[in-house]
């Protein structure tokens, strides 16, 4: 166990070097990189695919694994947007609302896999099919407005930091704190290393597991609120390209998908390099077509590079 | 006596006046009648000396539309390269998050002007209005964003695409029938704009039967599949097919073999262009004019010397018909616009030979 | 792991819950089916009947190779394979433009492409100790990169009229795909059962220690899976270009997803080591008859939407939970 978490340790050593080289590198080939007008868009570029990346850290922990958590965004940004309509009292009620609705998505995936035993990846994918589906019944265009007071969230400043920043700081912060410090994040990693195990020592997995794949929702829905202030409308195919952008950094934070083996601190760095790595692509003039080639080569190269292999 | 004919004239004259204003306001108000699009717009404070630094957003180069836009974009700025000193150019993959992104880069580098052509129309908005704030003229082309924050907006309306469409194909069923429509994509600006246009034009004629509204996302695959259930389901009441884009041409395919041969509508690409003639469908096609691409830096251009601009651009498109109804008719022959030695996913296009995809 | 007693060599005692665990998707299957012809009239219309083979073929092949690539465990699966279609539909139109005489050579590259692909995805997945996904998705990208800076953007070109044939004729009632789809059906059925590959692909993904100790080259058959991956998707990438008849740059697009959800409705565990392409077969056909029935029934995309979801969750529970008993 203890050997374990060392080599957990290097490979999140490893990462962070891997994002200190790129930042380098970057630095080196552009000199608008590190402006402070470019840093902080960087950030702001940070927060919606880092919330979600934390909830799929956690359901991939498990061994799991959240398709669904694109529709839940668009979803969020929807309802937020939709149902305010402009009304500054209605923030409050909403955004509750739209937290449960999300809660409940989140539930039924995990009930779901937990009862029947399907894998995470078909039920996440139904659930999404469903999501996306009903979404765009409630409104198949870009609708709804918010009150001027909602672009706080993501355009507002707590002393001379963004507010979206903190709000993914305090998320990732929390999250690491429940991994690491709660009986909570010992079950979660004891169900993903060894289901079995975990069962038979009296941990209730299923629980655990439903649990987690509510966070999961939950950070998504945190996402999509945060997007619907961004963009000032809800947007009912906007969630879509969170499907794998939340699975992308926390694979190249070198979580494994087999369960157990990883954690948010690698993951943020995971979230870093990615957005960096489209920010660098963009600064240094890449054509689209290779901006493909080049992202596929280092998701691939870089995990092939600090993998641990296996004995 | 003279100063009697002054006087009934300029009655005269007034009563006209106010007739056609009382006889415009009769019409309902839309797009083709929006007085924004005779609008001209001051942009002397965006003066600038060349050499110019430009940076253009594209939402995607995904389908085949968007590279023939996107390369005409390129070309333009290409052969004005005497004043354009740097073209920045990046690529959203149709993800508005992502091209907010975008955005924020090219202001990052410093351009002195922004082309996009935004993903959605609300999701971009805000971005947009900010680089507008900070003095940075945008150019909105082919999607605008949902506010009137940008100097100039070059494109054809796609309400009058779908109109126009559906215009043709009511007519040319003599105002009775039954049919199908196969929209893009669920939720996508365009499509649902075709669609709202077709369906403006569609209820002023009774006659007329909508069986299906299904969308086949822009793709010839989904396409033939959609319009082979499509057909099992209605056979031979299906009297026309109102599509709008890639997705006709995979739906022909579908009624050739089914032996249906129905008007159907559809725009510019090669592939349904060529198909019709060969497969001798009865049809007719408008372009969303890719040629825009090109537009949109000449009016950039415009923007930074200084020069008023249009607050829309309206890009000429042709129309082309196998068969003229009583208010569409052709602009050229139906086989001038088919290519037979082209890609069947090219578009037509005013690209100069080197840029066309080889 | 949870697998640990169950090599493919155990039969279970027959029982209620294994007769379901075998036939629960062929009943599945038959409810489907006869619901659909009680609902729509249509459906039971020679040429709808032949529409859905023919949707099905294409979609058919890909999940052949993908039921190979998940049964080989530890996480396998392959998500380049919508990439290699589409890229394959690149290859044929831009380099026959449209002739016959062209078509068997240009054909053997595509197929040699897609064996590539598998290979890179192979080495990639036993060598570094890439995960499946991430180096399937990496792959991914990079076709689909490579291939448009290939095409430009807009495929040029045409389909040569066998190649249409194959993907529309047919011989007598049955359409030319379904007769294709059956053989390399029946091959995979023969790889699988009969041969020692197909013993050794079982064994591996109930159980690679056993694997191990019984010294077979774990990484070789592994590589080999998803070479298999990559030409079965090649072949499907032909297929449906000849089907569409049109060239275009997303040829396949979403096969992916569902060739994984024919795969896991099918019976195929992700655990790897059960299941097995027949049940696959019968995936596909639910898929694709659901489709069409959406369709037929005049339901908005929407409705579509969630039907697909809600359908392909309720048969893999209904499935997993008779699996969960035995």
């Amino acid at each position: 166990m203890r050997l374990s978490f060392l080599k957990q340790d290097r490979t999140t050593l490893i990462v962070y070097l891997v994002l200190i080289g790129l930042v380098v590198a970057t630095s080196l080939l552009s000199d608008i990189f590190l402006t402070s007008r470019n840093i902080q868009n960087l950030l702001r570029q940070v927060v919606p695919i880092g919330l979600v990346s934390v909830g799929q850290t956690l359901a991939i922990l498990t061994a799991g694994i959240d398709l669904s958590i694109g529709s839940v965004v668009s979803m969020a940004s929807c309802l937020t947007t939709g149902m305010i309509l402009g009304r500054e009292a209605l923030i409050f009620p909403v955004l509750t609302l739209v937290i449960v609705l999300a809660l409940l998505v989140g539930f039924c995936n995990g009930f779901i896999i937990t009862r029947t035993g399907v894998h995470p990846l078909i039920v996440s994918l139904g659930m999404m099919s469903v999501v996306q589906g009903s979404l765009l019944l409630y409104t198949k265009s870009p609708a709804g407005s918010v009150p001027p007071s909602f672009d706080f969230l993501a355009w507002g400043k707590v002393w001379m930091i963004p507010f979206p920043i903190l709000l993914f700081a305090v998320v990732a912060i929390a999250g690491i704190f429940i991994l690491r410090r709660t009986t909570f994040g010992r079950y979660v990693y004891a169900t993903g290393g060894n289901e079995e195990v975990a069962r038979l020592s009296g941990i209730k997995t299923a629980r655990v597991k439903i649990i987690t794949y509510m966070i999961c929702s939950f950070t998504a829905a945190l996402a999509g609120i945060f997007l619907a202030s961004r963009m000032g409308m809800g947007d009912p195919l906007v969630g879509e390209r969170y499907m794998l952008d939340s699975i992308l950094p926390v694979l190249i934070g070198g979580t494994s998908l087999t369960g157990g083996k990883g954690g948010i601190g690698p993951t943020i760095a995971g979230v870093f390099i990615f957005t960096i790595l489209s920010n660098a692509l963009n600064l240094l003039d890449v054509s689209a077509y290779w901006q493909w080639i080049v992202k596929g080569l280092i998701i691939i190269v870089a995990v092939a590079f600090y993998i641990q292999k296996k004995q | 006596m003279k100063k009697l004919i002054t006087v009934l004239m300029a009655v005269a004259f007034v009563c006209t006046i106010l007739g056609s204003v009382a006889w415009a306001d009769a019409f309902p108000r839309s797009w083709l009648w929006d007085t924004n699009a005779l609008k001209m717009v001051d942009t002397s404070k965006y003066k600038k000396k060349p050499p110019y630094v430009i940076g253009f957003s594209n939402a995607s180069v995904s389908n085949s539309w968007r590279v023939y836009f996107d390369l005409q974009v390129k070309a333009e700025a290409d052969n004005q390269k005497d004043v354009i000193k740097k073209f920045y150019v990046t690529d959203a993959n149709d993800k508005p998050d992502k091209q907010i992104a975008d955005v924020e880069d090219l202001v990052a580098k410093g351009i002195d002007l922004l082309i996009i052509s935004a993903a959605t129309m609300a999701a971009l908005d805000p971005i947009v209005t900010r680089v507008m704030k900070e003095g940075i003229p945008v150019v909105c082309v082919d999607r605008r964003v949902k506010s009137d924050n940008f100097v100039s907006f070059v494109t054809s309306s796609n309400y009058t695409q779908g109109r126009m469409q559906m215009l043709w194909l009511c007519e040319v069923l003599k105002g009775k029938g039954n049919i199908v429509m196969l929209g893009g994509f669920a939720g996508a600006g365009p499509a649902e704009e075709r669609i709202d246009g077709a369906k403006e034009i569609l209820a002023q004629f009774p006659g007329i039967k909508l069986l299906d509204l299904q969308y086949a996302n822009w793709s010839p695959a989904e396409g033939k599949k959609i319009m082979a259930a499509l057909i099992q389901s209605y056979g031979k009441k299906i009297d026309g097919v109102w599509g709008d884009g890639l997705q006709v041409s995979g739906a022909m395919e579908a009624m050739n073999e089914a032996g249906i041969k129905v008007p159907v509508t559809g725009d510019h690409l090669n592939a349904f262009i060529v198909r019709a003639q060969e497969m001798g469908f009865p049809a007719m096609s408008i372009d969303f004019p890719v040629s825009m691409g090109a537009d949109s830096v000449l009016t950039a251009l415009k923007i930074l010397n200084g020069t008023p601009v249009p607050f829309i651009v309206d890009v000429p498109r042709t129309i082309i018909t196998t068969v003229d109804t009583e208010n569409v008719k052709s602009d050229m022959p139906w086989s001038d616009m088919a290519h037979k030695d082209w890609p069947d996913d090219s578009w037509n296009n005013t690209l100069p030979p080197k840029w066309l995809p080889k | 792991m949870q697998a640990l007693a169950k090599g493919p060599a155990v039969r279970s005692p027959v029982s209620l819950s294994s007769a379901f665990e075998k036939y629960g998707i062929y009943i599945f299957l038959g409810l489907l089916f006869i619901t659909a012809s009680l609902i729509s009239p249509q459906f039971l219309n020679p040429q709808n009947l032949k529409d859905i083979l023919n949707q099905a073929a294409a979609l058919g092949m890909v999940a052949i190779g993908q039921t190979v690539v998940i049964l080989i465990g530890g996480g396998g699966l392959d998500l380049s394979v919508a990439s290699v279609m589409a890229t394959v539909a690149v290859i044929v139109a831009h380099n026959t433009r449209g002739q016959d005489a062209l078509f068997f050579p240009v054909a053997l590259i595509c197929l040699v492409f897609g064996l590539l692909v598998g290979l890179a995805n192979g080495i990639l997945i036993t060598k570094r100790k890439v995960q499946p996904f991430m180096a399937t998705i990496g792959m991914m990208i990079i076709i689909q990169g490579l291939r448009f800076l290939y095409t430009g953007g807009a495929p040029k070109g045409g389909f040569p009229p066998i190649l249409r044939f194959l993907g529309t004729g047919s011989i007598g009632p049955v359409p030319m795909s379904i007769f294709s789809l059956a053989i390399l059906a029946v091959i995979a059925v023969i790889v699988l059962h009969k041969t020692t590959l197909g013993r050794q692909i079982y064994v591996i993904g109930g159980n690679i220690e056993t694997a191990y100790l019984s010294g077979y080259r774990i990484d070789l058959v592994i590589t080999v899976v998803y070479m298999i991956s990559g030409f079965t998707a090649a072949i499907a990438g032909l297929y449906l270009a000849g089907y569409i008849g049109v060239s275009d740059n997303w040829v396949g697009k979403g096969y992916e997803l569902d060739s994984i959800a024919a795969v896991v409705m099918g019976g195929t565990s992700f655990a790897g080591g059960r299941g097995g392409v027949m049940g696959t077969i019968v995936g596909v056909l639910i898929i694709i008859m659901l489709y069409n029935l959406v369709l037929l029934l005049h339901l908005p995309v929407q409705v579509q939407y969630v039907v697909k979801g809600a359908i392909i969750i309720l048969a893999t529970s209904f499935y997993a939970m008779f699996r969960k008993s035995t």
